[in-house]
């Protein structure tokens, strides 16, 4: 059904992008005409700012759940809305144009993406106020919603591609906001070489796909010229795995998930919006999306679902000894993208996007928290000098509780259900289901003990910093508020699907992944029996490990303290994150530079020498050249008379 | 195809020959006679002999200009009265047209004082 | 009264009416009463309404091509697109003079200005039609004569004054030329139409001749090597927003006119045509690489554009069936329109500039960018369209002539115009890096006051250069 409405969606997100660029030129121009350049955004332009880019983000979300209703209304077999505003490329077979398409799955993403981001635009009008750049900064968000939300929109795969690379932009220019500090100008660099890897294997794929599959970058062609066999089995597989290396990429699987850590360098609502909330779902939402023809592609799904796994337990060690609370979160938001991954991997399709929904709520929560605690710390990140701020601030507490609740998979709230889902049908799905469940709950466990250890550093015990120096004091209004709205959401996320008794979140999707589930997964087989042992068995994991981790770090933070100072053996590596870093650095950066250096002496001696020998030739011809250009019309006269003959002769020449 | 033009030729050689046998008599008959006010030009234009860097008006060469102009008209009015008849009202408009935008010409030149001499 | 007119003759009459009206008029207002203001606001008019009345043409001639006046005009679609950049250059041109030109020996000139503009624009678009040597000569005539006079418009600067004689002197030895080509062609073949340039190219040699002749003559109003050396000197010269309207206006009236009245491959064969166009891009590029004045620069620029063209003519000689050539002549339009628009918006911005700074050395750009960021930004497109980068409308010109010529098969050619195209980018990038990275010598009195109306024109063809280079078809050839 063609909705031209639709298009307010982005287009409301841009226009708070343009608006707040303008505020920003103004607030330089005064900096300038004051002549005082690290002036704030004093309170006018900010006012301005944080409620134009909230407010574009939240009408968005409006229309955004108006174009849910009408897509709900509609009959469930044609539930796609469509507004086509221009053609956009046209050569040859290829006919691209400006079109967005709303279907089930993306009408989730769509109302996740505006809803969380609004609340988070919310909560950064009192997260960065006073700073210097405040107008540019919501600017910059506003620029990312709106490329996000081309990504989940577009119907067309290089539309997708361009709101891919939008967003990656917009992280870049996040994660870098506070450019002035270098170690933070190179996390931006980081992440966005690191996705350039991922961004190759996503073209060449696209590529594969408009090669080998009847010339059409429309998901809707591909997944139907997939489920016709239009694809030879090999380059589908290949066209597969190298969507899936951009996939890893944007979404922070191994072996690429290193820029992931370092990009909480960002501002931290940055980190839940970007880094935890949406763009790193996007690899999830095109695996999803493209459901159908990942289900034809033979081999792939088994590798993304290995990757995922392996992913969910690796990342989940290394944010056990972490120091940094936003590392922790950044690291379990690797590990749950795993988990993402993995269901995905076994066709748990709904799985995988009921995970990214509850993710997205509890952990932006988590994120907006830590990032209330550390305003409340005045910018210490460092857990082992926190302690017994459960008093201090109790909204934060509260709320943060609710969301380690959900991460950690407490039963009823909202990442039990989630994660107990993938993890079921795990169990029963077809790639060696039991190793990778063990995998999979082995992640769970270590899941809840790193959740418990934050939570005892955080809020329990004595306050292990001077209460006299450091004066704590909770978060203003703005702030609190769209974390009692995100906890709400951690706990009522559960209500999408629960076990035997309502699973709203499956039957919406149906229309879009049913088919695909059906090829990956075969008949549905009820086994109520093994999964409600699974439920306790998760049931039992999550709380057991997270009493564990809770006792164990608030009984004796010093004695963690020491040990993590000097961080011996197997501490010091998981510390270290593996030295995978250190490991690529010296494989890939090392090999890498010295290529660099041998191509920039042949650039400088020999590309540059023969350019610049052109370059002195062609300047010494002109000026020879210029001659002609004596100045005087009887010279040019004599010129023409000379091109005259020459003409006439080579015409009368030519016809003897 | 050529030969079509033979006439025309013989025309060309038969002027050729009046001018040069013209000028041949006059200089054989008559005598040289150095005469004031001979050599001057006779009612405007420049004086033929002298230095030829000395100055002159440049309003001179504008009349001139103007006066090939109107000449020109003069041309095609010849041209259309040939022909008025069987041109009849069309032509009549026409020409009426033509000589209605050179008047126009004719008022801005007037106006702007490009007739006056003495300026 | 019956005229003996055909509603096709009255159609395409009509701009011409209005362009003529419009300039007796101004002629009768001054005579009057002299009110600068008011001849502008007349003359804007007169070009308004003879685009409008351009636009039913363009209705009519969607489906075949329309002739009138028994066969002396006739139009196709490119032909009233190229009438109507026409039209729009001259009232650009009007309006970037308005405040630099105009006022200029209190005013005096203003009459002059805009009834020679007119008149100019008529001729521009009587050659644009011209379908019988007759028009064409009095086309050409027509739009020479008011530029010679607009070229030497600023009696106070000497190179102005210069420039008009240069132009005048050789215009009127390519005039003759024309003038005496036509004759012979006519000569030989008793026809004057265009069919009369193939008659007599496969006839005896007067008549390859007279060819000759008018195709010198053409080349020279075109500006191609060896007949180009006038443009330097003359583009110089002229006040800039007469060089707008010259490099815009005149040259596609008469790139289209060498379209129709240029020998076909019968006579000059693609090899040919390629080599001329390769010589006028080769020394178009390399004379403009050390010009250190701007709009010398630009005119230079100029001729290379004009070699781009020319080997779209080889591959119209190449062309083998109507069709071909019709598209050929599609991508001339576009290329002139893409040319017309990046030109007019450079040279606009020039003039403002040279007000400014008060000359247009290209030392005048240093620090424009952060003191005038819009004009920057206006010459930075211009300069990007010009130079044929992607997703301006110069890019998409240059990649559609290089696609017919290998089209045609000549491939070769077209990998040597692509690599001399990359050559020319050399002059422009220095504009754009003195442009935004240098800084100027020192800090200027600022007693220059934005022309906001100047400016705002501007945006139209710069906007314009980018919509046509992301959506070509907007111009609907």
């Amino acid at each position: 059904m063609e909705t031209p409405w639709l298009w307010l969606i982005p287009l409301l997100p841009f226009l708070g992008t343009l608006l707040n660029a303008l505020l920003h030129a103004g607030v330089l121009r005064r900096r300038q005409q004051e002549r005082d350049l690290m002036a704030p955004a004093v309170a006018v332009p900010e006012r301005l700012a944080g409620w134009i880019g909230t407010g574009a983000v939240a009408l968005s979300f409006l229309v955004a759940v108006a174009a849910f209703l009408r897509l709900k209304a509609l009959p469930v077999d044609e539930r796609v809305l469509t507004a086509t505003l221009a053609p956009w490329i046209q050569a040859g077979s290829l006919d691209l144009s400006w079109t967005l398409s709303i279907d089930p799955l993306n009408a989730a993403m769509m109302l996740v993406v505006t809803g969380v981001g609004a609340l988070i635009h919310l909560y950064s009008i009192g997260y960065m106020h006073g700073d210097k750049g405040f107008c540019k900064y919501f600017s910059y968000l506003n620029l990312f919603v709106g490329m996000m939300l081309m990504l989940i929109l577009s119907e067309s795969l290089l539309g997708l591609f361009l709101g891919w690379e939008g967003v990656g932009l917009c992280s870049y220019l996040l994660i870098g906001f506070w450019y002035e500090d270098g170690e933070k100008a190179d996390a931006a660099r980081k992440a966005f070489i690191v996705n350039r890897i991922g961004d190759f294997g996503f073209l060449i794929g696209m590529f594969l796909l408009y090669w080998g599959g009847g010339g059409s970058l429309n998901m809707s062609d591909i997944n139907a010229a997939a489920s016709q066999g239009a694809f030879s089995e090999g380059l589908a597989t290949l066209a597969g795995l190298c969507l899936f290396l951009g996939c890893c990429g944007k979404s922070a699987q191994i072996p690429l998930y290193v820029w992931l850590p370092d990009a909480m360098a960002g501002p931290t609502p940055v980190s839940a919006l970007i880094h935890a909330a949406t763009m790193v779902t996007s690899g999830i939402y095109l695996v999803a999306r493209l459901g159908d023809f990942f289900a034809f592609a033979p081999g792939v799904l088994p590798v993304i679902a290995c990757v995922g796994a392996a992913t969910a337990l690796f990342a989940a060690t290394i944010g056990i000894a972490q120091r940094d609370i936003k590392k922790v979160l950044a690291y379990s938001t690797v590990s749950q993208l795993g988990y993402m991954f993995l269901g995905l991997g076994v066709g748990a399709f709904t799985g995988a996007v009921f995970h990214l929904i509850t993710h997205a709520f509890f952990k932006a929560l988590l994120f907006l928290g830590a990032g209330s605690v550390i305003h409340a710390m005045h910018h210490q990140q460092d857990m082992f000098k926190m302690g017994g701020l459960r008093d201090r601030i109790p909204i934060t507490y509260k709320t943060m509780l609710i969301g380690a609740f959900a991460l950690a998979g407490v039963p009823l709230f909202s990442g039990f259900f989630s994660k107990d889902l993938i993890l079921f049908e795990t169990a029963t799905g077809h790639t060696s289901p039991w190793l990778l469940w063990l995998v999979g709950a082995g992640g769970a466990a270590l899941t809840a003990t790193y959740t418990g250890r934050l939570l005892a550093l955080t809020f329990y015990g004595e306050a292990r910093f001077d209460p006299q120096k450091t004066k704590v004091h909770e978060s203003p209004r703005t702030m609190t508020l769209p974390l009692m709205v995100l906890a709400v959401l951690s706990i009522a996320g559960g209500l999408l699907g629960i076990p035997f008794i309502m699973h709203p979140l499956a039957d919406w999707l149906d229309p879009v992944v049913g088919q695909a589930t059906l090829e990956v997964r075969g008949e549905h087989h009820p086994a109520h029996g093994l999964e409600i042992a699974l439920l306790l068995v998760g049931s039992a994991i999550a709380i057991g490990f997270l009493s564990f981790g809770l006792r164990h770090y608030r009984r004796s933070p010093e004695e963690q303290r020491s040990r993590a100072d000097q961080a011996t053996g197997l501490l010091r590596w998981l510390a270290n994150a593996w030295f995978v870093d250190a490991l690529y650095a010296l494989l890939v950066t090392t090999p890498l530079k010295i290529l660099a250096i041998l191509s920039a002496t042949v650039d400088v001696f020999f590309v540059d020498g023969t350019v610049n020998w052109v370059a002195r030739r062609s300047r010494a011809t002109g000026n020879d050249v210029r001659r002609m250009q004596s100045g005087g019309a009887n010279d040019y006269a004599l010129w023409f008379s000379l091109g005259a003959v020459v003409i006439v002769v080579g015409l009368l020449a030519g016809t003897r | 195809m050529l030969a079509t033009y033979a006439p025309l030729l013989a025309w060309l050689a038969l002027v050729l020959a009046f001018v040069v046998g013209i000028l041949a008599l006059t200089a054989w008959i008559g005598r040289p006679q150095a005469a004031t006010g001979k050599g001057d030009p006779y009612e405007c234009g420049m004086i033929p002999r002298g230095d030829a860097r000395h100055r002159f008006s440049v309003h001179y060469y504008l009349v001139a200009v103007l006066f090939i102009l109107f000449d020109v008209e003069a041309l095609f009015l010849i041209l259309w009265a040939l022909k008025a008849r069987s041109l009849g009202l069309v032509g009549l408009v026409e020409v009426g047209l033509f000589l209605a935008v050179l008047a126009v010409g004719w008022l801005h030149i007037w106006r702007r004082g490009g007739l006056e001499w003495d300026r | 009264m019956e005229l003996g007119l055909t509603a096709n003759d009255w159609l395409l009459a009509a701009p011409f009416l209005w362009l003529a009206g419009a300039g007796v008029l101004v002629l009768i207002w001054d005579a009057v009463r002299p009110q600068p203001l008011a001849e502008g606001i007349v003359s804007w008019i007169g070009l308004g309404l003879a685009a409008v009345a351009c636009l039913p043409i363009l209705e009519a001639v969607r489906t075949e091509p329309v002739e009138a006046f028994s066969g002396m005009l006739s139009v196709n679609v490119p032909v009233i697109v190229l009438a109507i950049l026409c039209l729009g250059a001259a009232a650009f041109c009007g309006i970037v003079a308005w405040r630099s030109l105009l006022p200029y020996e209190g005013g005096r000139h203003t009459t002059a200005f805009w009834t020679l503009l007119l008149f100019s624009t008529f001729g521009m678009v009587l050659t644009l039609w011209a379908n019988h040597m007759a028009t064409l000569f009095l086309g050409v005539e027509c739009l020479s004569l008011p530029l010679y006079v607009l070229v030497a418009l600023r009696r106070d600067q000497s190179d102005s004054i210069e420039a008009g004689l240069k132009y005048f002197l050789l215009g009127a030895f390519a005039s003759g030329f024309m003038a005496f080509g036509m004759a012979m062609v006519y000569a030989a073949t008793g026809d004057m139409s265009p069919a009369a340039i193939s008659a007599a190219a496969e006839g005896s040699s007067l008549g390859v001749f007279g060819v000759a002749l008018l195709l010198i003559a053409l080349l020279f109003k075109v500006a191609a090597v060896p007949f180009h050396l006038w443009v330097a000197d003359v583009y110089q010269g002229a006040p800039t927003p007469v060089t707008a309207l010259m490099a815009t206006g005149t040259k596609a009236a008469t790139v289209a006119a060498l379209l129709r009245w240029a020998p076909g491959g019968e006579l000059m064969g693609p090899q040919s045509w390629a080599m001329l166009g390769c010589l006028t891009l080769l020394i178009g590029n390399l004379t403009a690489l050390n010009q250190s004045n701007l709009k010398r620069m630009l005119a230079l620029s100029g001729v290379a554009h004009v070699g781009i063209l020319l080997f779209a003519f080889a591959a119209r000689a190449a062309a083998e069936t109507a069709e071909a050539t019709s598209q050929i002549g599609d991508t001339l339009g576009y290329y002139l329109v893409a040319y017309g628009l990046a030109a007019t918006a450079a040279f606009g911005a020039l003039e403002l500039l040279e007000r400014r700074v008060g000359h247009s050395e290209s030392a005048s750009l240093q620090g424009i960018a952060r003191r005038q960021p819009l004009l920057a930004g206006v010459l930075c497109i211009a300069l990007l369209s010009l130079a044929g980068f992607p997703l301006t409308a110069g890019f998409l010109a240059k990649y559609f002539v290089f696609v017919e010529m290998i089209r045609h098969g000549l491939s070769s050619w077209a990998v040597i115009g692509i690599l001399l195209t990359l050559f020319g980018f050399a002059y422009y990038l220095k504009a754009l890096v003195t442009l935004f990275m240098q800084e100027p010598p020192e800090e200027r009195p600022s007693l220059w006051r934005p022309d906001w109306v100047a400016t705002m024109a501007l945006l139209v063809p710069t906007v314009l250069s980018v919509v046509f280079g992301v959506w070509p078809k907007a111009i609907q050839l």
